[in-house]
């Protein structure tokens, strides 16, 4: 099994790793949603991967031959994107108001107001 | 027809979203909480959670289709969100809110969240826990995060935490699907030969949820989201929203006990972290001043137990335990609210007036403690003697010494709480400013907490060995 | 409904009413009153029915259950008359004594009072583990706002010490309850000595252990005593009655009950359980004993006279369950004077040190004399039933009295004199300027006729 096969989930966890790092290093909480975002991509490609066949047909009407990549995870990832769209919106309108609240969006200058009140 | 339970809090969220002046989204709220209350307990109502059945979506059965599996252990869990929703909404209708287009979108976001809720523990099938688990969550940040700018940040740290343990999830079920070709939790647990796929698969999916469910060492986001929830949530959100997770992983373990995938994880570490959330939660518990913060660290205290619960897979101990734990938090968290609200009183030391202003919640804060501590003969005592009794059996006893140790522990911070409301040097009382209607959620609450020490333990026996 | 459950919740009953008469005093007393009146009623008209064996309260499946015994042993028959009739006698005290000390929050104390003291009986006709840790542990609710009620700082902190003491022995209790449930799924008094033998053995001694020291908190063994001096802080009534007879006696009936009923002599001998009870009960007697010479303050004094006593009585139940009954009996009826005269003394004279207390035998005859008598009898002198108590006890021990048990009851005994008698000779012949002070009666008559029916029962023996 060489790696090289292996590429497509080989860029699933690079863009795993990617997104965490950028939850958990970025100052600026925007990056933080951009992060998740990235994550959720990978988790998305990731069933893309399972799913796919090398030379697959496309999976509509498929007159009985096989041979085709295989269409649940395609539907999963569906309503995936849509938890993720949902997610986004939710996590930018919190945004939306921390920075009303506080005047900045990045973490630090938050925690600082915050322990500054304490 | 199982499926109507979650059916009934979607269709109402629809409703309130229309409501107009007179029919205001509180009471259609209301009313349709009532009508999933009526259809979870009717008839003869233990017949109904002993009841097993499955029921495709749509006609399709599994492994094409979605599948709602009803057992024991998840119509439990349906019936005490009902109950507990019932009575949050009560709750939050009964506190004023200040804009009435938030009110409806408010009232519409928590029946979604219930129904949520409850249509989780119905589910059979990853991939629908996955979508409901994160529904769920997206309606919690919402009715968390509305209010202050405090508990926006708290709320978007707590998205960031659901965030990750969402993707968690779904990576896992990949692996899972794509080693076994099914999301079915039955059929997967009937897999003769699970590979090491499916072992990584289960390990994602139980860390996500352990995330979700505020265990320690992932408990970060918990104190700060439930210590600056705006009050009207306080009803729903901190009894019964983290235990969907642990009914979920309770779930999961006893399918993958079948064919022993993962073992190590529920034998060794969850009863290890289960042990650290019940010590590291109490020792915080005693620095804090803030009484919200009290409470949510005695959340993480208690779940402790319910993971040590689900560790050595005792379905009596832990199923009392979250059900003793969800209706002690609600009035607890309830009254703190109330307090807050009307009558100006956040701190331990600010709690010296409380006999004054309403001594009926002085004695809700007086029952509720002793439940947590486990003096018998309320609820929390019949939890922890089931619970100790299975590690016994296990032979574990390490984990025995931190459930008996609990109690003092939970002692530690209840205590300064308890003294505040009994010792106090005023004896004239106050006029009341806490309206009527929000006592009767929270004394029917309390009430509870007498009753179900005393029919609990004898119900979910009949419950044992059936799940 | 039993005639056996009727009188447990008499006394609940009572308590919830008292609770509710807010403001209505005269009221609140005869409720106050009446209790004790109707369970002393209800305790000696009783006639058992000897078909039944127990009595189910509350029933919370797979075999535990809140029950009562239809017929009670001898252990449990006296600790139920001794907590009636003195309660009886003691609410009179406690009336009186409000009344002359102004006693703040009087509703709540006296609703917990009663709370406490049904508790209590509730305990003493228990029939299974499970029951007798549910009224255990409300004794431990009802008690500790009671230790607390003059909530000033110190109030507050002997409170809180008391209840992680006893939260510390009921964990412990649980976790000896757990395991005989768990393998001998029966935990009723009446199946006795059979309890700990299906227990296996590697863990017959942890269960023993766990028993016994859970309730030793209660019944104040060293080291688990510490709270009882630091109690003394509450008011008087408080700790007359509950401190001196209703708490530490159930500590003590507990300590009882598992030795006969659920190890069994046989199994205490055998396992060698027994060394470490006659170890630190003897420890804890001498060891109270020479503390209490130390103390200035009075009821400081006589709460580790308290600690020493009880320990008599654990020390007399390895041998003789006869022995140790008498003086549970004996010590109750002279500990529960002392206390109320000391309560007396500070009411009237507002003196709390034992060396301010010069001639006091002249300021307040009745009272002291009533102390004088039973301080006597606490050393073990006729004609007091003290005397009689400790013979029993010297006869059941082995070998008699040559040997080293018996050496701990004569230097006990000796040191005994050496913290009572100063205060008798210093109340009595140290002279001092005061004047003569009116006794009020409500306090002074209960303690006569207590003094009294004590010298009367030696005499009956």
């Amino acid at each position: 099994m060489e790696l090289v096969s292996k590429f497509p989930y080989i860029a699933n966890c690079a863009l795993l790793i990617l997104g965490l790092w950028g939850v958990l290093s970025q100052d600026n909480l925007f990056k933080k949603i951009i992060g998740i975002n990235i994550m959720q991509s990978s988790a998305i490609l990731f069933f893309i991967n399972l799913a796919y066949l090398n030379d697959g047909r496309i999976p509509i009407d498929p007159k009985g031959e096989t041979g085709y990549i295989a269409p649940l995870p395609h539907v999963l990832m569906l309503t995936a994107i849509v938890v993720g769209v949902a997610f986004t919106a939710v996590a930018l309108s919190l945004l939306i108001k921390i920075n009303k609240g506080y005047r900045s969006s990045k973490e630090s200058v938050i925690l600082e107001k915050e322990k500054s009140k304490l | 027809m199982i499926f109507a339970i979650p059916l009934s809090f979607f269709v109402g969220a629809v409703f309130c979203i229309l409501a107009n002046k007179k029919i205001t989204a509180k009471k259609i709220a209301i009313t349709f909480a009532l009508i999933n209350f009526a259809l979870c307990f009717q008839g003869n109502f233990v017949n109904n959670l002993l009841a097993k059945g499955s029921f495709g979506l749509g006609g399709w059965t599994p492994p094409y289709g979605i599948e709602f599996f009803a057992e024991p252990i998840g119509l439990t869990f349906v019936c005490l969100v009902s109950m507990i929703g019932f009575f949050g909404l009560m709750y939050a209708g009964a506190i004023p809110s200040k804009s009435k287009q938030n009110n409806n979108l408010f009232f519409a976001l928590t029946l979604f969240l219930l129904g949520a809720l409850q249509a989780i523990s119905l589910s059979g099938d990853l991939f629908n826990i996955y979508v409901w688990l994160e529904l769920s969550s997206i309606c919690a940040f919402a009715i968390m995060g509305y209010r202050t700018k405090e508990g926006a940040f708290a709320t978007f740290n707590y998205l960031l935490a659901a965030g990750v343990a969402g993707v968690i999830f779904l990576l896992g079920t990949g692996l899972v699907y794509g080693a076994s070709g099914t999301l079915n939790l039955a059929q997967i647990s009937t897999l003769p030969n699970p590979g090491q796929s499916i072992s990584s698969g289960f390990a994602l999916i139980i860390t996500s949820l352990l995330i979700k469910m505020a265990l320690t060492p992932f408990h970060f986001w918990l104190p700060d989201a439930y210590g600056n929830s705006p009050t009207k949530t306080l009803g729903v959100i901190p009894a019964i929203v983290t235990k969907a997770p642990a009914i979920i992983l309770f779930k999961i373990a006893l399918q993958l006990h079948q064919n022993q995938i993962n073992w190590i994880a529920f034998e060794f570490f969850l009863p290890l972290m289960g042990a650290g959330a019940v010590i590291y939660g109490s020792l915080m518990a005693v620095k804090q001043a803030k009484l919200k913060k009290i409470l949510a660290y005695s959340s993480i205290a208690q779940l402790g137990l319910v993971a040590i619960g689900i560790g050595i897979l005792d379905v009596k101990g832990t199923l009392i335990q979250i059900i003793a734990h969800s209706v002690v938090k609600f009035s607890l968290f309830c009254s703190v609210g109330a307090l807050e609200h009307f009558a100006n009183i956040k701190t331990i030391d600010e709690l010296k007036s409380t006999f004054q202003k309403s001594p009926i919640l002085s004695w809700v804060f007086i029952i509720c403690g002793f439940s947590l501590a486990g003096i018998p003969p309320f609820a929390g005592f019949f939890a922890k003697y089931y619970l100790v009794v299975s590690s016994l059996e296990k032979n574990n006893f390490f984990i025995v010494a931190v459930i008996l140790l609990s109690s003092l522990l939970t002692a530690g911070y209840f205590l300064k709480i308890l003294e505040n409301i009994v010792f106090t040097k005023y004896t004239k009382k106050l006029k009341s400013l806490i309206p009527k209607t929000i006592y009767f959620p929270i004394v029917f609450n309390c009430s509870l907490v007498i009753i179900f020490g005393i029919f609990l333990p004898k119900l979910i026996s009949a419950l044992e060995g059936l799940a | 409904m039993n005639e056996m459950i009727l009188m447990v919740l008499t006394g609940f009953a009572a308590s919830l009413c008292i609770a509710l008469s807010k403001n209505k005093h005269t009221f609140r007393n005869m409720i106050f009153i009446t209790a004790p009146f109707l369970v002393l009623l209800q305790n000696i008209t009783y006639q058992k029915d000897s078909l039944v064996n127990e009595i189910k309260i509350a029933d919370f499946g797979n075999g535990l259950s809140l029950a009562v015994v239809d017929s009670p042993n001898m252990v449990a028959t006296l600790f139920l008359y001794v907590a009636s009739i003195l309660w009886l006698f003691a609410a009179f005290y406690t009336l009186s004594y409000i009344q002359k000390n102004s006693l703040k929050k009087s509703t709540r104390f006296l609703s917990l009072f009663t709370l406490a003291v049904s508790s209590a009986i509730g305990i003493s006709v228990s029939a299974n583990l499970l029951s007798l840790f549910i009224f255990y542990e409300l004794l431990t609710m009802a008690t500790w706002p009671l230790v607390g009620h003059k909530e000033n700082q110190e109030a507050k902190k002997s409170a809180r010490l008391y209840l992680y003491y006893t939260l510390g022995g009921a964990s412990l209790m649980m976790l000896g309850i757990v395991i005989i449930w768990k393998y001998s799924g029966n935990m009723n008094f009446q199946y006795a000595n059979g309890m700990l033998q299906m227990v296996p053995s590697n863990l017959q001694k942890i269960t023993m252990a766990a028993l016994l020291l859970g309730s030793s908190v209660k019944a104040a063994i060293f080291p688990l005593h510490g709270w009882l001096p630091k109690a003394m802080v509450a008011p008087t009534p408080v700790s007359a009655l509950l401190h001196a007879v209703a708490v530490v006696k159930a500590g003590v009936f507990a300590i009882l009950i598992v030795i006969h009923n659920v190890i069994g002599l046989d199994l205490f001998f055998q396992s060698g359980i027994y060394k470490y009870v006659l170890f630190s009960s003897g420890f804890t007697i001498i060891y109270a004993s020479i503390r209490a010479c130390g103390e200035d303050n009075l009821k400081k004094r006589l709460a580790y006279s308290t600690i020493a006593h009880l320990s008599y009585i654990v020390y007399a139940g390895c041998f003789s369950l006869l022995a140790a009954v008498l003086h549970f009996l004996a010590h109750a009826l002279m500990k529960i004077v002392l206390f109320m005269a000391a309560g007396i003394i500070q009411t009237e004279t507002g003196k709390k040190k034992i060396s301010e207390m010069a001639g006091i035998g002249s300021m307040l005859p009745k009272t002291f004399s009533a102390f004088t008598i039973m301080s006597l009898g606490l050393i073990g002198l006729p004609p007091v039933i003290g005397f009689v108590s400790k013979f029993q006890l010297l006869g059941y021990l082995p070998n008699g009295l040559s040997s080293i048990y018996s050496s701990i009851f004569v230097i006990s005994g000796m040191v005994s004199a050496a913290y009572l008698l100063p205060i008798v000779i210093k109340g009595w012949f140290e002279l001092s300027k005061t004047k003569k002070i009116k006794e009020s009666n409500g306090m002074t008559v209960p303690i006569l006729i207590i003094t009294l029916s004590a010298c009367v029962l030696t005499l009956l023996n």
